[in-house]
Formats: structure tokens, sequence, C-alpha cells
């Protein structure tokens, strides 16, 4: 986002040595993680990207650029607009905004909760005015619903951070309690579950245990224990089948059903694992005439069971 | 009666003089009417939140295309062909499935008041193709009775399709607001619908609609009056004890109305986009939909295992057949957004192409409730060919 300044506080631009900035006092500062891409960036091209800070006591305080102060080479002197201090604290906010993007939701909600004890600005300012300048559609409800992840525990902050959960994902930690959060984490370590199915998962311990009023840490250690040793893919079907109990249920009699199919060829039987297509699809690998004269002998020897295929999808 | 709960009613001076905005200031009932141009009021009404924003009415004129097919309407399903006719936009309701939550952009409530130009624009289409009953029905964006008792639209509406020899309209609600259309002369051109599920359904999920002993009692006194009535069973919602939770249902609609007065009734099982698992969740936690057997179909939507399904409407068609055992003498029972397939497990056949479901619902409607006053559906009129617009283009036309 380029950055732009109201026509009261013009900045002033200056080269600073490390030493007169105070890393302390970080009102505005958000952002745990910073992107590899950044410190990259930085070790080979220097800080291009002016901070910005305020004067405070014999120094400077930070504004906006903690990520670039956190990866400054040695004793480089820093590139920084030098704002007004005597400024009102919104507006240095608003600076603050205007040089960032790419919040992840807790970001948001910290920020949102900083502005909202700033004098002056109640909830319908800064769902009108701030919400836009975080690039969000300027809606109460999405106010109210990123200030409820501050109350998510750090571990659970830590996967919605890491995982860049999106809001609605994110939101579902809500329902964990600390112990199922933690549990959950060292899974999704052990497992490596990407982004979407970490979110994917989540949602499903919670809605199984809303349904059937067990805790989530149980669903959750069950997928543990039986998919030890067995990878991700395990440990995703068991809490999938805990979520779609009638896909397990189809699943097995179409596997039950299978096995009772008696193919002198080499016969694939397919079907849609979520059971939403109609139907079972056939592959016969046929090398001549004689192969096809059996295959029809056996699909006739096999309408009975094939029927019950269809029954099931 | 079900009255949203309005704090502001903007009504733009360039409808101030139509009767639908002189209703709405004379039923206002004290809550503030503030002219203002709606250009400039949208803008803040935009940012209003899902909550704030059913508070306040916008009185307005309608631009574009106000007549349009149902937005149901997709390859992958068996439909019927349903008109549609934007007579405002939003609910004041709080029915936690609702798509408006996730469809529209504002989420204020909108009433169109420039009525002559939406009957003009009705009367066009219509007229176009003489030999078809065109099903009109206005509850799509918003609910066809709820504000009603405001605006008194059906005072305009349901004299204007009794003249209508070949269009019937459709008012769906969820609500008991139907004191406007007692005296009216309907002719049998409107059926007043109502959207039922099981009390402990609605008690959950459809919050701040009229509770389904008061939307019953209100069929039943439409149907005294002469007036065809529509039941959509949708969205069904599974839950423990579903089967006599619904079967309970049939035989009160049919008890509240007798299957002779019922001119349809769809069914159809609860759907959503994924996206608006988070707004379920986030604005009625107590709501159990989310929870479930929920998969993402081929339609992008979240729906209910095919399975279940299947289940579900066996088990409704068969408490309807039921109730209304004379085929030919009682509704029409259709499917919503369901595919082909699903229907043939649960009718025991194939359905026919769209427009014969169409024709079919017409000529069933045509045959009980309007056989003097319409011209009788022919199933060659609903036989259409499609534009590269997408438009229907009748075969008739082509020929002629």
């Amino acid at each position: 986002m380029p950055m732009q300044y109201g026509t009261q506080m013009p900045p002033s631009f200056l080269w600073l040595p490390p030493a007169s900035v105070d890393p302390t006092g970080a009102e505005t500062r958000v952002r745990t993680r910073y992107p590899d891409a950044l410190r990259e960036s930085i070790r080979a091209r220097g800080i291009r990207t002016p901070l910005i800070v305020e004067p405070c006591g014999n120094g400077f305080r930070i504004i906006s650029g903690w990520g670039r102060w956190a990866f400054r080479r040695g004793e480089d002197a820093l590139p920084a607009f030098v704002v007004d201090p005597a400024q009102p604290r919104e507006a240095v906010w608003d600076l603050f905004l205007r040089d960032n993007d790419r919040w992840n939701v807790v970001e948001v909600a910290r920020i949102l909760d900083a502005l909202r004890r700033l004098p002056g600005l109640d909830e319908a300012r800064i769902v009108a005015e701030k919400l836009p300048l975080l690039g969000l559609h300027a809606s109460a409800d999405l106010y109210r619903r990123h200030l409820k992840l501050l109350t998510l525990g750090p571990d659970a902050q830590s996967i919605v951070e890491e995982a860049q959960l999106p809001l609605r994902r994110a939101l579902v930690l809500l329902e964990l309690s600390r112990d199922a959060v933690h549990s959950f984490a060292a899974s999704a370590r052990e497992h490596r579950l990407t982004v979407n199915e970490l979110g994917e998962a989540l949602e499903w311990i919670e809605e199984t245990a809303h349904r059937e009023g067990v805790p989530p840490e149980a669903i959750i250690e069950e997928a543990a224990r039986a998919a030890r040793g067995l990878g991700k893919d395990a440990f995703r079907r068991v809490l999938r089948e805990r979520r779609f109990p009638r896909l397990k249920t189809g699943r097995e009699a179409l596997e039950a059903a299978e096995k009772e199919l008696r193919f002198t060829s080499r016969v694939r039987v397919e079907w849609d694992a979520q059971l939403e297509r109609p139907g079972i699809r056939l592959s016969a690998e046929l090398a001549d005439g004689d192969a096809l004269a059996a295959f029809e002998r056996d699909l006739a020897e096999n309408a009975l069971r094939l029927r019950r295929f269809f029954e099931i999808v | 009666m079900i009255r949203p709960t309005l704090d502001k009613i903007l009504v733009d001076p360039a409808v101030a003089a139509t009767p639908i905005a002189r209703a709405v200031s004379r039923n206002a009932g004290g809550v503030e009417v503030i002219e203002a141009p709606a250009g400039g009021v949208e803008e803040a009404l935009r940012r209003l939140g899902l909550t704030e924003g059913k508070r306040v009415l916008l009185v307005k004129e309608f631009r574009g295309r106000s007549f349009k097919q149902c937005q149901g309407l997709k390859e992958e399903y068996a439909c019927c062909n349903l008109h549609t006719l934007a007579e405002g936009n939003g609910c004041a309701m709080e029915c936690t499935y609702c798509i408006l939550q996730h469809y529209m952009t504002s989420q204020h409530l909108t009433v169109f008041a420039n009525v002559d130009d939406l009957q003009a624009e009705i009367q066009r289409a219509v007229s176009s193709e003489p030999e078809r009953i065109f099903r009109v029905g206005t509850g799509e964006l918003s609910d066809s009775l709820l504000l009603d008792p405001l605006t008194e639209s059906t005072r305009h509406m349901v004299p204007f399709f009794r003249s209508l020899p070949n269009a019937v309209l459709e008012l769906r609600t969820k609500t008991d607001n139907v004191e406007n259309l007692l005296d009216l002369e309907h002719g049998g051109k409107t059926v007043v619908a109502w959207s039922l599920n099981p009390p402990e359904v609605g008690e959950r999920e459809e919050l701040k609609t009229a509770p389904l002993e008061a939307r019953l009692r209100a069929a039943s006194e439409v149907a005294r009056r002469g007036y065809p009535v529509g039941f959509h069973l949708d969205p069904m919602v599974h839950y423990e004890g579903w089967q006599d939770g619904y079967s309970r249902l049939v035989a009160a609609a049919f008890e509240a109305v007798p299957p002779e007065q019922v001119a349809w009734v769809s069914l159809g099982t609860l759907r959503f986009p994924p996206e608006m698992k988070g707004t379920i969740a986030a604005r009625f936690p107590r709501s159990e939909l989310r929870h479930g057997e929920l998969i993402r179909g081929a339609d992008g939507k979240l729906h209910y295992v095919r399975p279940l399904r299947i289940e579900m409407y066996r088990s409704v068609v068969q408490a309807i057949e039921s109730c209304a055992p004379e085929r030919d003498a009682g509704p029409v029972v259709y499917l919503c957004m369901e595919p082909p397939d699903v229907w043939k497990r649960v009718f025991g056949q194939e359905p026919p192409p769209n427009d014969e479901i169409e024709m079919r619902l017409a000529g069933s409607y045509h045959r009980r409730f309007v056989p003097d006053t319409s011209p009788r559906p022919r199933l060659e009129a609903y036989r259409r060919v499609r534009s590269p617009s997408g438009e229907g283009v009748p075969v008739l036309r082509l020929k002629s």
C-alpha cells in the first residue's frame, strides 16, 4: 500500500543509527512473525522501505517497521520517516495501517483491540473508517468476530498465525479447550497437515464433539491413536468418518459388496466416496475375444451382486 | 402478526408520491420516516452489519429487470422453471440458514415502490407467451408478506394478477400476515404459500418468524377465502426424531388446508454455501445446522449426503401420499434443486424435462383452480430452445 500522509504532518526523512531506536514500548507492534523473504531481502539489499518512527526521549520509537528493525544489518543506518509526536494517536495508527497489509486474522484482532482503546474511536467509526484501511469490508459483525479471537489462548493463536487460518476456521478454536488445542497442535505437527487440512480437521473435530456431546480431546486422541505409524491419511480418515458416519457406513457396505464380486478377468470397481454420484464404474482389462466372452459371463453371474451396489449408491 | 422492528424508514423523494410509499408512511406506526435520496444513503447503508441492517427500510425505485427466471435453475437440477419478481430485498426475520446473509451486499430492507413499472414488465413478458401459465414468485430475496402490513403491496399485486389470463402470483412467507389478502378479489390467480418446518426446527432455526400453528391458521384462513395454497418443506433439516416431526408437520398442514386446496408442495433439504458456515456459527451459536452431515456437492454447496436426502424425501412423500391419496385432486409434489437421479430414487421414475415439470405444475393448477378463466396450458408452448444469451425462446415463436 503506498504511503500517504495527512497535510498537517509532513514527515521528515532521516538516516538513524540503530542505537537511537528504542525497541520497547511497542504500542503498534502486532506482528510476531515475519516472512523469511523479508529477512533475505534485507540481508541482500539492506532496508529499502523507510521505517516510520516518532521522537521519544533522546531517541525514536518505531511506529511501523518492526520486521525491518528485527532483520537490520548490524550497525547500518536505518532509513526512517519521523512523524510529529504531537499528532493524535489515531493519526499515528492510520500511518501504521497504511504502511502495512496482509495481516493475519489475529493481527487484525490485535489492531482492532488497540484502536478501540484510543480516545474518540468507537465501534461505528472503527468499522466505517478503519476496517477498509485493513482491506476489510466495513461490517460490524466482522469487527466483533475478529475481536473474539483475542480470547484464544497463546497455543491457539499460534496455530491460527502459523497456518494463516481464515477467520471462519480460526473461530472454531474458540470451541476447543486449551488441552484440546494443545493435543491438536501436536498431531498437526506430527502429520504435517497443510493449511487446508488443518482447518478442515478442526471443523470436523468441533462439529463431531458438538453433535455427539463428547469432549474434543477424546476425538483428537482417538484419531491420533488410530493413525499412529500410519500417517496423515489415516489421521484424517478417522476424523472424517467420525464427522460423517453415513459415509463410513456406505464405504463399509460398498467394500463388503465388492468382496462378493467374482471376476475371472482383472476388473476394477470404483465409486464416489462421497456417495454423491450414483452408480459404479467398472474397468476391465480384456486382452482378446475370449476375455470379452468371459467378462460377459462374469457380468451375468454377478448381476445380483452388482445390484447391491445400486442399493447403496 | 409479524412486524419487523424498524429504527428508520428512508423514502427516496423520487417515489414519495407512489401508493406504496404513501402506505409505508401511513402504516409506519411511530417509526421515523425520512426522505432521503437512495443514491446518497445506500453507501452508508451498505456498512451496516447483518443485525443492524435489518432495522432500516429503504423505499426506492427499482431499475433494471425485476422479472426473471428463478436462480435455482441450473443444468444439473431438474427444475420447476419458476419466475421471480423482485418487489424488494432483504428480510427482517432471522432464519439461521438464510442465504441472504451470504448473498446480499447490503443487509437493510428495500421495497421497490414503482409498482406500475414492475407490473408493466410482467405484462410484457407474459403476454408474449399467451399459451403458457407463468408462475411468478415474489419471495426469492425477501419474504412476500413480511412488509405487507406496511406497504400494502398485495392490494396492488393480487388484483393485477387476477387481470392476467396466463400468470399466477405465488406469495411465499413464514409470517401470518394475511389480513390484507382476505377481502381481495383474487380469482384464484394468487397462490399463498408457506415455508414450513416442524416446531422443533422452527423454534431453533427460524427466529422472529410466525410459529407453525400461526402459519397454518393463516393458511386455513386464506384457503377459506378461496385462495389456492402452497407448501414448501424447504429446507428440511435432519435432526433426531425428524421422521416423526415431518410426518406430524405434513398431517397438520393437510388438516389446516384440505389437499384439493393445495396447489403444490415442494421439498428441499438444507443447503448453503460453505462460506456461510462461519456466519451461522457466529450469529447463531445455538443453531444445530452446521453439525449435520453436510458435504460439499457438485454445485459447490454444502448439503446432506445423498442417501440421507433420499431417505428424508421418501419419508415425506409417503406422508403426503397418505394425507392426499387422490393424486389428481391433490397437490403436485416436486423437489427443489435436486438432480434427476435423486428424483428417480424418490418418485420411482426419471423426472420429465424442466419444461414439462413446469407444464405439469401449470396444468394441475389450471385444472383445479382456474379452468374457466385461463387458457389451458399446452406442452408445445413450454418446449423452448435457448438462445446464446440464455434467454428462453419459445419454439412456437421461432417457427412463426
